[in-house]
């Protein structure tokens, strides 16, 4: 099977690619993948990702636990082996009645905060460096919906910003595109929250009249509709208040580690609810 | 090239960056594989197999990735069919001066995504130098260490082309 047929049609092949393109870039076809050729694609990409899900936890093991065995002799590493077997026994059970644990609480825990949250597992990280996302093993087909707020116990870490057949991508806090209204929970004074890259939040408009100190609380205002009110978001690490200026602006530290999420809980999007108080 | 390589290439190539590349990172900068593999496929299958592998590549990072769609797939079509114009006068060049051009070509790649947060957001030139400059570093060590494996492959396919000159 050659290429060289697409050689001798050039230019249908332009045609058809810039065509391709123009459709591509139009709003609607940003935020859901609507393209009869797209949509088998990203579905065989989305098996792939979740067949593929454990190989970065797979090739972590190997590299940690096998490659230092190498030069050791034989009687040795055979005694080794044995217990480098059972060790990874212990590892593995103990890994999933840790799993069932977290899982168990952060479904509890949905249930608490609101009837319909999905609890999803992050199977893959964003596949470039330049933007903050992780992708989870839930998708359309499990009731996700764009703008959907994601959280763990800890506090929030994002929003649902596309969704596939069975997979979903999670913008997190710390992306530089992210925005999530915030309150200074012991002041109550309101502003946004944005990233800042460095795995750092920072929240402006911040009136100069609040009164705030390093490490004041950030909750949620569950103003949006994303997420219900009084979520922790982070903590206050430095204030930037400029001479003249009507506002102030705060370095947060993220309530959660963003680096290490394994399983996580897709909130419903709220009503409108003007006073906030869900 | 055979085509079910290149195929199977595209659709496994996101999935692993997506969850292997975070083991290889240095001080929390992973490679680009995808761009490494799209430009050597360009290299050694022209500037039309390139090209449609940066579409394919490109359009599955930009998918699955947390910006907008069109950033990466056009970054990942240049750098195919600049591979492929590259791999047809200078196929049988040095691994150095490979490295040298993907390293280029990878910069390039920088700079446009760091252009393309700064129109959206209104900052993040920091990224040429936090983000930009060493995973075009990275990446291109990447492509000269894949090239340096696969010489005798290339040094083939070099030689069937002089051929198909000579005829």
């Amino acid at each position: 099977m050659r290429w060289s047929w697409l050689t001798r049609t050039r230019g249908l092949a332009v045609l058809v690619g810039v065509a391709f393109l123009l459709v591509l870039f139009s709003p609607q076809i940003q935020r859901r993948p609507s393209l009869i050729i797209e949509q088998p694609l990203l579905l065989i990409e989305s098996w792939l990702q979740r067949a593929l899900g454990g190989l970065g936890a797979v090739a972590e093991h190997v590299t940690d636990r096998y490659v230092a065995l190498w030069d050791l002799d034989e009687e040795n590493r055979q005694l080794r082996d044995e217990a480098a077997r059972l060790r990874q026994e212990v590892t593995r059970l103990q890994e999933q009645l840790g799993a069932a644990g977290r899982r168990d609480a952060l479904e509890a825990f949905g249930r608490e905060l609101t009837g319909q949250a999905v609890v999803a597992d992050v199977i893959g990280r964003d596949p470039t460096n330049w933007y903050q996302s992780v992708l989870i093993n839930r998708g359309q087909r499990d009731g996700l919906r764009v703008d959907m707020g994601v959280a763990v116990r800890d506090g929030v870490i994002g929003r649902v910003i596309k969704v596939m057949p069975k997979t979903a991508v999670v913008l997190l806090l710390s992306d530089r595109n992210s925005v999530v209204p915030g309150m200074i929970q012991r002041a109550r004074d309101e502003g946004l929250i944005e990233g800042a890259g460095g795995g750092q939040l920072r929240m402006k408009y911040v009136s100069t009249l609040a009164e705030v100190q390093i490490g004041d609380v950030i909750i949620t205002s569950g103003l949006a509709g994303t997420f219900p009110k009084a979520m922790r978001i982070g903590t206050v690490s430095a204030i930037e208040r400029m001479p003249d200026a009507i506002s102030q602006q705060l370095t947060l530290t993220p309530a959660v580690n963003l680096d290490r999420l394994e399983e996580v809980l897709v909130l419903p999007l709220m009503e409108h609810d003007p006073e906030g108080e869900r | 090239m055979n085509a079910l390589v290149v195929i199977g290439l595209c659709l496994l190539i996101v999935p692993l960056q997506m969850q292997v590349a975070g083991l290889i990172a240095v001080a929390g900068i992973r490679p680009d594989l995808p761009g490494a593999v799209i430009y050597g496929i360009g290299l050694l299958g022209g500037p039309w197999t390139g090209g449609g592998t940066g579409l394919v590549v490109g359009l599955l990072a930009d998918r699955f990735g947390g910006g907008l769609v069109g950033p990466q797939l056009a970054a990942k079509i240049f750098i195919g069919v600049v591979g492929g114009l590259l791999g047809r006068r200078l196929l049988l060049a040095d691994t150095k001066t490979h490295g040298g051009l993907s390293l280029v070509l990878f910069l390039l790649q920088g700079v446009w995504m760091t252009a393309t947060i700064w129109w959206r957001t209104g900052e993040g030139w920091r990224e040429l130098y936090l983000t930009a400059a060493p995973e075009a570093c990275y990446t291109a060590i990447i492509v000269m260490i894949g090239l340096w494996l696969m010489r005798r492959r290339i040094g083939e396919r070099a030689e069937r082309l002089t051929l198909l000159v000579d005829r």
